[in-house]
């Protein structure tokens, strides 16, 4: 055996756990997909076809809520593995950083929302009857795509922690991650609509900024407070 | 008055002031950042001889809600090669003192310090802690996938064919493990065998056992003595938790009987 944990390795040896943990029980990962699935295809047809101008903004708008709604189911269930069999308090007893933690946690509900994010996009894409190509812009939706995973994963991995232990966590965690979620959510649509309307240059009015700022101001304020929720 | 003592323990040692509210969450957070990944002390081999682990409680009160103290001026010295037996009947405090012992609660009054090479430590540095109620396993992972995990939280770099003899030792090894089935599949009692076994490779000079021998068959029984025998004969100090110690009475060096 070598000693010595580093905060490095620590999150490697995290992060490991929680992928193998990940795809060990799919059904976490398909819940929010088939939830994003359905709910598009039902506002698809049930609203039926709209002029061209209303349909890009109809179909932007949909995109969003339904994302942020499917991984909101996704981010809820982040720290179900840590309440099994007494996994998160053995942890606690264990000389581990809290930061190594978050940073695993964050890395991995970042990537996992990805497997909803895309079928998302395809979906509301398919649905939308816009036409052109559906990777038209790719780079650019791309980048707000991140940017907006990144913050929503921040605070819903923070969020999840400090409800980890409520007994109304069902409850909770949508009250508290939908109003923090609205910034990032506004500024993400304002955003794509640049792209849809090919004014990716226009995104300098302020809306990229916005979404940067709370990207930056979760990310910071999720890896600062989550040693206090953990610890707790 | 705080942040004096904070800086000393930095400099110098790290000790425990439970009186001090909030000290130790400041500790843990300037001492992550300081000490992280400098450390080296917490463990040794296998085949070294662990030694030097001291425990010292004063004066330790505790209390759930405010009129009723569960734990009540408890005093308890011990040190390695001793296997100490904590008892007393339901509802006094056994899981709580053991739970504070391992850092997970912090007591209201009284002072608790580790030390280990005359080095005074933080709970977690030095202890492994089985729970009563609760194993620390994932059941949607493979019983080799749970042991590698938590020794690696520790810096530890295990590999297979020690996995493979501790879960041997354990009675684990063969058709289940080379199968791949999930700890879901397992019964009550191989879990528990699992759990001990990751306090077996932790390799750790404190065992903190709440309740060990639940679930637990004649062999395994027979192999959680072992087990102990050898952490003793290193030097490593135990503290167990149980209402029927059986066999394990025999090892017993040290008892200490909460009365509430």
């Amino acid at each position: 055996m070598r000693e010595g944990a580093s905060t490095f390795s620590q999150f490697k040896t995290i992060f490991r756990f929680l992928i193998l943990s990940e795809l060990a029980n799919k059904e976490r990962m398909l819940a929010p997909v088939m939830f994003s699935g359905i709910t598009l295809i039902l506002l698809s047809f049930g609203v039926g076809d709209l002029p061209k101008d209303i349909n890009l903004d109809f179909y932007n708008t949909k995109l969003f809520v339904t994302l942020i709604l499917a991984l909101s189911l996704f981010f809820s269930r982040v720290f179900d593995l840590d309440r099994k069999d007494g996994i998160h308090d053995l942890m606690k007893t264990y000389n581990l950083n809290p930061f190594s933690w978050f940073a695993a946690k964050f890395a991995l509900v970042f990537l996992v929302s990805w497997s909803t994010c895309i079928p998302t996009f395809v979906f509301a894409k398919l649905f939308s009857g816009i036409s052109g190509d559906i990777f038209s812009n790719f780079w650019q939706t791309l980048t707000i795509l991140s940017a907006t995973l990144a913050g929503l994963t921040a605070m819903g991995v923070l969020l999840s922690a400090i409800v980890m232990n409520a007994d109304s966590r069902a409850l909770l965690f949508p009250v508290l991650f939908f109003p923090l979620s609205v910034p990032v959510l506004l500024a993400a649509l304002h955003c794509n609509d640049h792209i849809l309307q090919g004014r990716w240059k226009g995104l300098s009015d302020g809306w990229l900024q916005i979404l940067l700022i709370f990207d930056v101001t979760y990310v910071i304020l999720g890896a600062i407070l989550f040693s206090e929720t953990v610890e707790a | 008055m705080t942040l004096k003592i904070d800086l000393t323990f930095q400099v110098r040692y790290y000790s425990i002031d439970f009186e001090q509210t909030g000290f130790l969450s400041i500790y843990t957070q300037i001492g992550t950042l300081v000490d992280h990944g400098k450390r080296s002390h917490s463990m040794r081999p296998h085949d070294n001889v662990l030694g030097g682990a001291v425990l010292e409680v004063t004066n330790l009160s505790f209390g759930y809600s405010l009129g009723r103290q569960i734990l009540v001026n408890i005093n308890l010295s011990c040190q390695g090669g001793e296997v100490v037996h904590i008892k007393g009947s339901n509802g006094r405090g056994k899981s709580t003192f053991i739970k504070i012992l391992a850092g997970l609660i912090r007591p209201q009054v009284g002072t608790l310090s580790w030390t280990d090479d005359q080095k005074v430590m933080m709970p977690f540095e030095t202890c492994e802690y089985l729970a009563a109620e609760h194993n620390g396993l994932n059941d949607e992972l493979t019983a080799m996938d749970n042991l590698r995990f938590w020794p690696s939280l520790k810096g530890a770099q295990v590999t297979d064919p020690l996995v493979l003899k501790v879960l041997e030792r354990w009675g684990l090894s063969g058709k289940l493990i080379q199968s791949n089935l999930t700890i879901a599949r397992f019964s009550t009692g191989m879990k528990r065998r699992l759990a001990l076994a990751r306090v077996c490779l932790s390799n750790s000079r404190i065992w903190l056992l709440d309740e060990p021998t639940y679930g637990l068959d004649t062999q395994g029984l027979s192999a959680l003595k072992d087990m102990i025998q050898d952490h003793k004969g290193k030097g490593g100090l135990t503290l167990v938790v149980s209402h029927e110690p059986g066999e394990l009475s025999k090892l017993f060096t040290n008892t200490v009987e909460l009365a509430g």
